[in-house]
């Protein structure tokens, strides 16, 4: 295995630091679920009864997976614990590659393990809501996406300020709420929260019109957050090779 | 037959304003209050096995943490262990809440309000919300002595369904309701009844009095008396007995809260149950009726019908229907100018 993904796996699992990012995570979702069974209806023309259920859990889950990624990623539980990159590859020896891809595979893992950790209630609130099985499995297949394509933004974070973990803290909070921001006010189809929403309602997402050729909301929604996901991987990459450079 | 006559001589008169004044209000807000009161909720979402289910799976995830962290079990058993709870809580829930779980398909809401309509029968006017979990065809059967069914908006049903499909056979007309997941629809429905149960109140000058025989083969709960200066819970009256008492009218301290000494304070009267908390100040005694008979100087007699039967079936035992009944008598009293 990755020396730099087993050392993840030592520091959160066998140690126990990570721990507390999964009580997190299980300990805000189960009363918003509950409590979600109590939501008044939002439209005066239906009844949601418990019809919005599983958007209300979907929602919430998707909105803690990508920022604990980004905390995780940005390495905010137990730091002391971690190697430095230096340490890795002037030290330890390890290609950069290798740090890089360590790097990725704890993420993913985490990513992995938080999705494990909400399938049941995710489940749960699918059958009460009558969601359909494919709604259930697209929701989870997007979960994973958007924890990555967020979540890799917190590893260049790190790579870029590992010295100054204030100012890392600071740069993917206002990362991560001026993206939201700025997807709300640019084109709604591209907030995550907006497009989940819109295709568990089934609702038809507004094309995009630029010099007048129309591109699906899909097409768009997908494009760019793989191209944010990548632009993710490259920077950190970049970043990874800046910082032991200097 | 003299009553039965003249009852049915007022449903083929010019409509009566009166009447119309103090038919029991149906409509989306009320049906909105019930649906979303938390009393109610539990009649559709299985709010305590996913209480359970939530508290079961962290509990599980508890232990094994703890196990883990005092090195009881291995990282790996830790893992596995762990990827087995939550493979079975989910697949478990998943099955229970889908397969079943307590959640009915659909609910049927039944509020009848009776009245008096002389010679043993009751003018039952029920409102009816039928609302689906998910999308599928529901048919009412409505039972003896039936009048009118009507819709009340277009609600939320399947497209193209938005009017009721009457079907006749085996002596009981059906109503044919399709309904899409988390649709409703609203309807009110008229019966003529043979049913024991009468209530009289005979004003005085000083007084009212009471005479309530019950032989309709239901206890009649939570009975209340109120006039002018006077508002008294009588509490039960059981199935087969009566009341005869006589009330003093006070002098009324509602007059010296600023109240008219006529109007009769129904906004204090509540019910351990708010279902029927709603029911009573929105339908069947709204506030917004400014013209309603019991507005002026009137004498009312109310109690709950308990267990009362349903007028609608349903047959389908996936479906949950909810009756109330409320039996009410409403006698004007004689102001200044009539004495």
């Amino acid at each position: 295995m990755n020396a730099v993904t087993r050392e993840g796996l030592q520091v959160y699992f066998h140690e126990g630091h990570g721990l507390s990012v999964y009580f997190y995570l299980v300990a805000i979702l189960a009363p918003v679920q509950f409590l979600a069974l109590y939501l008044p209806s939002l439209d005066a023309q239906m009844w949601s009864g418990s019809g919005n259920l599983f958007k209300v859990s979907a929602s919430t889950t998707l909105v803690l997976m990508v920022y604990f990624a980004l905390r995780v990623a940005n390495q905010e539980y137990a730091p002391w614990r971690f190697q430095s990159l230096r340490t890795w590859v002037r030290e330890r020896g390890q290609p950069l590659a290798t740090v890089a891809n360590g790097q990725l595979g704890f993420l993913a893992l985490h990513i992995g393990c938080s999705l494990l950790l909400s399938v049941p209630f995710l489940a749960w609130a699918a059958a009460i809501a009558r969601t359909p099985f494919w709604g259930l499995a697209a929701t989870l297949a997007l979960l994973l996406f958007y924890g990555f394509c967020y979540g890799v933004w917190g590893l260049v974070a790190l790579a870029v300020w590992e010295r100054r973990p204030e100012s890392r803290q600071v740069v993917i909070r206002c990362f991560l709420f001026g993206l939201a921001v700025a997807t709300l006010l640019a084109y709604l189809p591209l907030n995550p929260v907006a497009y989940l929403l819109a295709i568990l309602g089934q609702h038809d997402l507004p094309p995009l019109r630029v010099a007048g050729v129309r591109w699906p909301a899909g097409s768009v929604h997908f494009f760019f957050h793989l191209v944010l996901g990548f632009a993710g991987v490259l920077a950190h990459r970049r970043a990874l090779a800046r910082s032991v450079k200097e | 037959m003299a009553g039965l006559g003249k009852f049915l001589q007022s449903l083929v008169s010019p409509a009566v304003e009166a009447a119309a004044a103090s038919r029991p209000q149906w409509n989306e807000a009320i049906f909105s209050q019930i649906l979303l009161s938390p009393s109610f909720i539990a009649a559709y979402i299985p709010t305590a096995s996913l209480f359970l289910a939530i508290v079961l799976y962290l509990a599980g995830l508890f232990c094994l943490s703890w196990l883990a962290q005092r090195r009881r079990i291995s990282s790996r058993a830790f893992g596995l262990l762990s990827f087995a709870w939550i493979a079975t809580c989910a697949g478990t829930g998943y099955l229970f809440f889908s397969r079943g779980g307590q959640i009915p398909d659909g609910v049927l809401l039944a509020a009848t309000l009776l009245e008096d309509a002389g010679e043993g029968y009751v003018d039952a006017q029920t409102n009816l919300a039928l609302f689906s979990t998910q999308p599928r065809q529901y048919s009412l059967t409505l039972a003896r002595g039936w009048l009118d069914l009507s819709s009340l908006g277009a609600g939320r049903v399947a497209a193209g369904s938005e009017t009721l499909v009457y079907r006749y056979g085996a002596g009981s007309p059906r109503v044919q309701v399709p309904l899409k997941e988390w649709g409703y629809k609203l309807l009110r429905a008229r019966y003529l009844e043979r049913m024991s149960l009468r209530a009289s109140i005979e004003p005085q000058i000083d007084r009212v009095s009471l005479d309530v025989r019950n032989h309709s083969g239901h206890d009649l709960i939570d009975c209340w008396l109120l006039a002018p200066g006077a508002k008294i819970a009588l509490g039960h009256l059981p199935k087969g007995e009566r009341w005869k008492k006589d009330f003093p009218l006070g002098s009324n301290a509602d007059a010296n809260r600023g109240r008219s000494a006529d109007e009769l304070n129904l906004r204090e009267v509540t019910f351990n149950d708010k279902t029927r908390d709603i029911l009573f100040h929105s339908s069947f005694f709204p506030r917004d009726v400014a013209d309603a008979t019991w507005r002026g100087s009137t004498a009312l007699f109310f109690g709950w019908i308990k267990d009362p039967e349903g007028r609608v079936d349903l047959g389908d035992a996936r479906i949950r229907v909810h009756n109330y009944a409320l039996y009410r008598v409403i006698v004007p009293l004689a102001g200044p100018e009539d004495e």
